[in-house]
């Protein structure tokens, strides 16, 4: 059996993934995810001095903090299990990732386990997510420059 | 029954949301009709916009704006070319405009509490102070 004849089989034998299922679970779940950190965002501009421009920082450290209280708590495995993608992409994943890396390395010791491993998924996004800040920044820049949107 | 209900509901509620004028509200310190209705005028005019607010107090005006979803994209643009509109209306006073929906609430609050002198100014000037935040 070829490479090729194996994979035909596999696909026969092999469960359909449900595609449009998990797109509709994701596009729920990062909605609502979403519209938590708008009413959190609408809390700061509501009750502190804080601007629509300026309350996106309070508002993204405040939505990862509620991630990483409820990896801990053991909640958000059920929601990325219904989710999927859609509660990895919002900020909300990036304190999942860091979490959850930190529980499965405590058994390793403090300093080697939980600091050494805490960054192990999160570190990649935080350098592709550098990567693409810088990217959409120059596109961004070359088209204000061109005047074809303003900042 | 029920269903039907919730349709025509459902259509009021769209059919409301694409009302055509924006809604204006203004406070004038002196009670300048015409300078709050050359305001208006500008504002209502501008298809843009969803929701203004401006305050005159001795010869300053404040002015806020929400533009249509839509528009966002091009919110900086509006506000622009908003500003120098205002300014070229009221080439005395001195014209602050904002597209931030903080200030649009605070602008808000201001021509509610319809305050004068003092207070009114400290009120503008923290307006103004909160806009320039940048942390």
């Amino acid at each position: 059996m070829d490479a090729k004849t194996y994979q035909q089989t596999v696909d026969q034998i092999a469960p359909k993934r449900p595609v449009l299922k998990n797109c509709m679970t994701a596009f729920l779940t990062g909605g609502i995810i979403c519209g938590i950190g708008q009413i959190v965002s609408f809390v700061y501009m509501y009750f502190f001095p804080f601007t629509e421009r300026t309350a996106s920082n309070p508002t993204v450290s405040t939505m990862v903090f509620f991630a990483m209280v409820l990896t801990g708590l053991g909640v958000y495995k059920k929601i990325g299990q219904f989710g999927g993608a859609g509660s990895a992409v919002p900020v909300t994943g990036f304190g999942n990732a860091v979490i959850s890396a930190a529980i499965e390395h405590k058994t390793e010791g403090f300093i080697l386990g939980v600091g050494g491993n805490m960054f192990k998924l999160a570190g990649s996004v935080i350098v592709y997510g550098v990567f693409s800040a810088f990217v959409v920044a120059l596109i961004k820049t070359i088209l204000v420059q061109m005047g074809v949107i303003s900042w | 029954m029920k269903r039907k209900l919730c349709a025509i509901s459902c259509i009021f509620l769209l059919l409301s949301g694409c009302s055509e004028k924006p809604k204006v509200s203004t406070f004038h310190a002196e009670e300048d009709r015409q300078e709050i209705e050359t305001l208006e005028k500008a504002l209502t005019d501008n298809k843009k916009i969803v929701e203004a607010a401006g305050v005159f107090f001795d010869h300053q005006l404040v002015v806020s704006l929400q533009v249509k979803p839509l528009s966002k994209f091009k919110k900086e643009k509006i506000t622009k070319s908003l500003e120098k509109e205002v300014k070229s209306l009221f080439p005395d006073h001195d014209v602050f405009v904002s597209s931030d929906l903080k200030i649009t609430w605070e602008l808000n609050k201001v021509i509610e509490k319809q305050s004068e002198g003092k207070e009114l100014k400290k009120d503008l000037d923290e307006i103004q102070e909160l806009a320039k935040e940048e942390t």
